[in-house]
């Protein structure tokens, strides 16, 4: 389990390194939401992911220093959503 | 075990002032009006003898550890200064209590599903009692909870977390393509 080892590591990295340390949420994040689109999601279900991702960027400016991977997130996740299956799409085809 | 034998409890603790308990039966009242369907047995059966330690960042990497075996609270002195808001910490700690279970609490299991753990916890110490501090806890592990319940659903998540289920959590991580 790639993604909880990582979140692991990276909670133990902050415990030492405290405000100091690299965090690896950036790497984890985009972990997160190539797990997602491996399985078929409604309209809402993808909005509700994206807006927790975006949704988190007063976090990233409160501890901006600590998050030089956050930059890969947004980037990835433009391309991964294009990806996503939309659950019930041929019903709203049909429609 | 009714609400009334866990303000018993707590009132039997000889170690807790009366400020002490008179928080914690506060915040109890919280957990038991936003969660009336778990069990307050354990928590109940704890709060008789739990004892309040203070510690160095040495012994204590977070502002609050709780140890399940020895059954005490350790606050990091030096953490706790940096202005945080004290009911949430401490109804951080009776969730921990709350669903303590061998060496761990929650959903974990030898550390496996730690960070996850911790930023469930969190999520659920906003959720009931908010946070009135700017200094916040478990940022990373947080966000990354919030995502994954995207995932495998938050009933799943507290599922696993009252029940001390992790392969009830973990097999549904994995039916959904965690590797």
């Amino acid at each position: 389990m790639d993604i909880l080892e990582l979140m692991n590591y990276n909670y133990d990295l902050g415990c030492n390194g405290k405000d100091n340390f690299e965090s690896q949420l950036g790497k984890i994040q985009v972990m997160i939401a190539e797990t997602f689109i491996k399985t078929p999601h409604t309209k809402e279900e993808i909005a509700s992911f994206e807006a927790n991702l975006y949704g988190n960027s007063q976090m990233f400016g409160k501890h901006a220093a600590s998050y030089a991977s956050v930059d890969m997130v947004y980037p990835a996740w433009d391309k991964l959503k294009e990806q996503v299956i939309i659950k019930n799409y041929e019903e709203n085809k049909t429609k | 075990m009714k609400i009334e034998t866990v303000f018993e409890a707590i009132d039997s603790n000889q170690g807790l002032s009366d400020d002490m308990k008179d928080n914690f039966k506060e915040l109890v009242t919280v957990i038991n009006r936003f969660f009336p369907m778990v069990d307050l047995t354990n928590l109940g059966n704890r709060m008789k003898t739990l004892r309040l330690v203070s510690t160095s960042k040495l012994l204590t990497k977070d502002v609050m550890e709780y140890h399940p075996v020895s059954n005490e609270l350790c606050f990091n002195l030096e953490e706790i200064m940096k202005n945080y808001d004290v009911r949430h910490i401490l109804m951080n700690a009776l969730l921990r209590i709350m669903t303590a279970h061998d060496q761990t609490f929650g959903f974990d299991q030898n550390d496996k599903l730690k960070a996850l753990n911790l930023g469930y916890t969190e999520i659920l110490t906003n959720f009931v009692i908010g946070n009135e501090s700017e200094a916040t806890l478990f940022d990373d592990e947080v966000i990354a909870t919030n995502l994954i319940s995207d995932i495998v659903g938050h009933d799943v998540l507290f599922q696993s977390y009252f029940t001390n289920n992790p392969s009830m959590l973990v097999k549904t991580l994995v039916d959904k393509g965690v590797e």
